[in-house]
């Protein structure tokens, strides 16, 4: 099995944002592999010690990103590629990411990544890259279970679990609850040292779409009520509701 | 310019959902205005009148319905066929899909099949003369990202997050319903074996008015009783933090934050939650925030349009006492 997971890079979730001109600073930010991803590396992984293989784990990104995948070799990838590029834009991202597989490991059986990342809450590089790869994708999954070449999913839909089945080559974005991502040892940690982190240089395509950031729109401060007497509490507090309309 | 809208309309047990609602009244409200036309497309096995004259209600009477029995079970490729053949016949600038479990999955697939920009989980959408802006929060809500396009008759996809688009009297349409009868492809690569519905008893966040969530402050799962006694009252769905969750009181589908659900609710009332970072993540959005902890220095507090500093034990029953009286009166 030669199994490839869609990493990216994301902020720290402590991290204070800091804007400059309507963009989002990167200076001094700490980095951590987006939670989500880390579930498809950890299954992955699984996937691996079931069936073997091989785990490359691909990244749109920094350079600097190296670093931050080297937690994910620490867990048992074999090795990473990082596309080194700053752009943002989800289909472009997956124009990237769709070139650099077709060049360097089109005959993967699996593509796992997270089904969404916790930073631009975008949630289309998976989906874009099925249709642009052509394979069957399943999105948004808790279980998966590969026999030969058939991949058997439990996917979160509407309302109810379904039990969707496609076959290798396949793209899956996975859903906490899947597993328990793994801590590296120590010993891990020296190993993966020595992996291979390769650096891919792309071309990417220009899109046309105006990005600024702000920050939201501050809210009046609250009121505290003292809930020492919780039956005046009570009572204060549904009739602020009443005032203000909410109820 | 804006020309041409499609609102991909979901329905469920034979209702509109919220979102669609909202979508659709925004929609409307701004095509008389700016002079584009709405259209509402529908599918599903088995579509009745009453759900096309919910949608004209709302002021949109061009209704594109497809019916097929494969739709009895959500199958994305399915879909994505079909969308795509329509949408070549009837060039929409803009398609709109709530930012639901069918939405988050189809939209991101469809914008590659049509290799155009798409605007995931939007809170606000500006029409200007050639161009479009989506204002969407990121970071977990700690920044919104405003993207604008310019049309230049070109087609542009978004999900549309519930409970934000405003929502305005629309003088209701007369339905004009068009069946279609696009072929609906069988060799499918993606095939649903299983469908496990999952209890009705539990109410879903996704699109609820009011959400009461509990954290590690409820001490165990039995306690939660509190918190649904609340929710009854008020008619709203019950979440829980990720403490919760990980303690094993409530099923993750409830979670609120970062590496759970995002909610708009108008009222999220925070129930032994200390407000960590990662939990604001999913619920800053909410129009008025409530929050009951014992811990006055509490970080939930500090974003609260109300707090009770106090014991939820003592707090929360008084207060289903308290909004039941209102109720009844
Ligand atoms: C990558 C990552 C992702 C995460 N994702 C999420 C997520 O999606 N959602 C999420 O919620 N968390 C998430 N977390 C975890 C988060 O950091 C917090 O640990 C978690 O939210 C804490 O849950 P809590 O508020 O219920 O518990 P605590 O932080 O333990 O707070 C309990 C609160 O209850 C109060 N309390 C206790 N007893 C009472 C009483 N009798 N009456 C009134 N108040 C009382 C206490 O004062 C305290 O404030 C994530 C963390 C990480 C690192």
């Amino acid at each position: 099995m030669k199994v490839l997971v869609l990493v990216k890079e994301t902020f720290d979730t402590e991290v204070k944002i800091v804007l400059e001109n309507e963009i989002i600073s990167e200076k001094d930010v700490k980095y951590i592999i987006n939670p989500y991803d880390e579930f498809a590396i950890e299954e992955a992984i699984k996937i691996k010690e079931k069936l073997g293989g091989e785990v490359i784990l691909y990244s749109v990104g920094r350079e600097e990103a190296s670093a931050t995948l080297k937690t994910g070799l620490a867990m048992g990838a074999d090795q990473a590629n990082i596309i080194k590029s700053n752009v943002k834009n989800s289909m472009t991202v997956s124009q990237l990411l769709s070139e650099a597989i077709n060049k360097h490991d089109n005959e993967f059986d699996l593509i796992l990544a997270g089904w969404v990342s916790i930073d631009d809450n975008n949630a289309q590089v998976p989906g874009r890259l099925s249709q642009l790869l052509n394979i069957p994708f399943v999105n948004v999954v808790t279980k998966v279970d590969v026999t030969g070449e058939i991949v058997l999913c439990e996917r979160e839909g509407e309302g109810c679990q379904e039990i969707v089945e496609v076959r290798i080559p396949a793209i899956i974005a996975v859903q906490r609850g899947i597993n328990e991502p793994r801590y590296p040892t120590m010993k891990n940690i020296m190993q993966a040292k020595r992996k291979n982190v390769n650096l891919l240089e792309l071309t990417a395509p220009i899109d046309k779409v105006k990005v600024s950031y702000q920050f939201p729109e501050q809210k009046n401060k609250g009121e505290i009520i003292d809930g020492s007497n919780p039956e005046q509490a009570a009572k204060v507090l549904v009739d602020r509701l009443k005032e203000s309309k909410i109820l | 310019m804006m020309q041409n809208i499609l609102i991909v309309v979901e329905e469920k047990d034979g209702s509109l959902r919220k979102v669609c609602e909202e979508m659709l009244s925004f929609c409307s409200q701004y095509s008389n205005k700016l002079g584009f036309k709405v259209t509402a497309l529908t599918y599903g096995n088995c579509l009745n009148q009453e759900l096309f004259n919910q949608i004209a209600s709302f002021g949109v009477g061009n209704i594109l319905v497809i019916e097929d029995h494969q739709f009895a079970r959500y199958n994305p490729e399915l879909l994505i066929n079909i969308l795509k053949n329509i949408i070549n016949e009837y060039n929409p600038n803009l398609i709109l899909f709530g930012n639901t479990a069918v939405g988050k999955d189809l939209a991101p697939r469809l914008a590659q099949a049509l290799k155009v920009q798409m605007f995931s989980d939007v809170t606000k959408i500006e029409f200007a003369n050639d161009s479009i802006k989506f204002t969407r929060p990121i970071y977990g809500g700690k920044a919104i990202e405003t993207d604008e396009l310019n049309l230049e008759n070109k087609l542009v996809l978004a999900t549309v997050r519930p409970n934000n688009l405003p929502k305005y009297e629309n003088n209701p349409a007369k339905p004009g319903i068009k069946k279609l009868n696009d072929k609906v492809i069988d060799n499918l690569t993606y095939t649903v074996k299983e469908v496990i519905e999952k209890l009705k008893l539990t109410k879903s966040i996704n699109e609820a008015e009011i959400i009461v969530s509990g954290g590690r402050g409820l001490k165990n799962a039995e306690n939660f009783a509190i918190l649904e006694d609340l929710a009854n009252t008020l008619g709203a769905a019950v979440g829980a933090s990720r403490a919760a969750v990980d303690a094993g009181w409530k099923s993750h589908s409830v979670q609120v934050g970062q590496t759970g659900k995002t909610v708009s609710p108008k009222l999220y009332i925070a129930c032994g939650i200390s407000g960590a970072i990662q939990h604001l993540a999913g619920m800053s959005t909410a129009k008025c925030i409530i929050a009951i902890n014992k811990d006055p220095d509490a970080p939930i507090l500090k974003v609260a349009d109300f707090g009770i500093v106090g014991d939820l034990f003592d707090i929360v029953p008084l207060l289903t006492k308290a909004f039941k009286a209102v109720t009844k009166g």
